[in-house]
């Protein structure tokens, strides 16, 4: 038992623990400063790629609402008698991104946009805004809900504005 | 008081147990691995803020792009027009039309795709984004 005693309380070699428990603080330091400069480059990537979509999502509703703007034959604004593909009635959700079909089938309901290929948009018509058929023979204000999204890099990101054309 | 201190078993264990330092050998083997540890923990901090520089390069790139965006986003559109700027810190912002069409054949050009690259003081690329402009739509 003295034996087993003097053999504990023997502190040679206790410069290497320390060292090494030392070193172990240290190494824990430093991934712990890895693993945060990591996270720091994924934000940023995932910022970029979320602003490169907003822009492109943006870009691709305003080109939808200049193509409502230029549209000369009007029954083409009235989506009971469009011909155009991405203009649709009110029932499809298009902030859930399986509604955006561009798969050139007839069931399309978006067009590509000229900014990137990755880039699509859509109009939703809402028909006569209210108040604005009560004088008859006048032109009339329809209302529109112009969509655009982009999914460059696995991101995604929908852009919605509101537009108004008489005629 | 005295008397309390040398009572040997108030004593700490130092006192009683003599600690005689340590030897060369150990102090060297242990300063060895100690070196070889710290190499590694000390480039592990150097690729740690050099990953932290580097965001930060991405980060400013991207809000000075942005920032020239919305600049572009508010000029006329018949004002529109290639160039480039560098900011206070050295970062070059360089804005290109890419496309430039005439998208109902009026005679006039009413659309514009442009591109804006940001590069860092050293000249890297760090954001590119597009966006667009129209005539008659937009902000």
């Amino acid at each position: 038992m003295k034996l087993l005693f003097s053999k504990l309380d023997n502190e040679e070699g206790s410069a290497i623990v320390v060292a090494l428990l030392i070193l172990a603080v240290l190494t824990i330091m430093g991934i712990s400063s890895t693993n945060n400069s990591t996270i720091e480059l994924n934000i940023v990537r995932n910022e970029q790629i979320y602003q490169t979509n907003f822009y492109q999502a943006e870009a691709s509703a305003y080109e939808a609402a200049q193509r409502i703007e230029q549209e000369t034959n009007t029954n083409n604004l009235i989506v009971s008698e469009s011909n155009l593909d991405w203009m649709n009635n009110d029932t499809l959700d298009y902030f859930d991104q399986s509604n955006w079909l561009n798969d050139g089938s007839a069931n399309d309901n978006t067009d590509v946009s000229v900014i990137d290929p990755n880039a699509f948009y859509s109009a939703v018509g809402k028909g006569v805004r209210m108040g604005s058929s009560l004088d008859i023979g006048a032109t009339r204000l329809y209302e529109y809900a112009v969509f655009g999204m982009s999914q460059w890099n696995n991101g995604n990101a929908v852009v919605e504005i509101g537009y108004l054309r008489r005629f | 008081m005295m008397n309390f201190l040398s009572n040997k078993k108030f004593r700490g264990k130092n006192q009683v147990y003599a600690q005689g330092g340590f030897t060369l050998m150990e102090v060297l083997i242990a300063l060895g691995i100690f070196a070889i540890g710290i190499l590694g923990v000390a480039s592990m901090q150097l690729s740690s803020t050099n990953g932290n520089t580097k965001s930060r390069k991405y980060t400013e790139s991207s809000e000075f792009g942005q920032g020239q965006i919305e600049t572009l986003m508010a000029a006329p559109f018949a004002s529109l027009a290639d160039g480039n700027t560098v900011t206070a810190d050295g970062y070059r912002v360089t804005w290109t039309i890419l496309n430039q069409s005439d998208t109902n054949g009026d005679g006039t050009d009413d659309m514009m795709v442009i591109r804006v690259n940001v590069d860092d003081p050293q000249g890297v690329e760090r954001s590119v984004y597009t966006f667009s402009r129209f005539l008659t739509i937009g902000p």
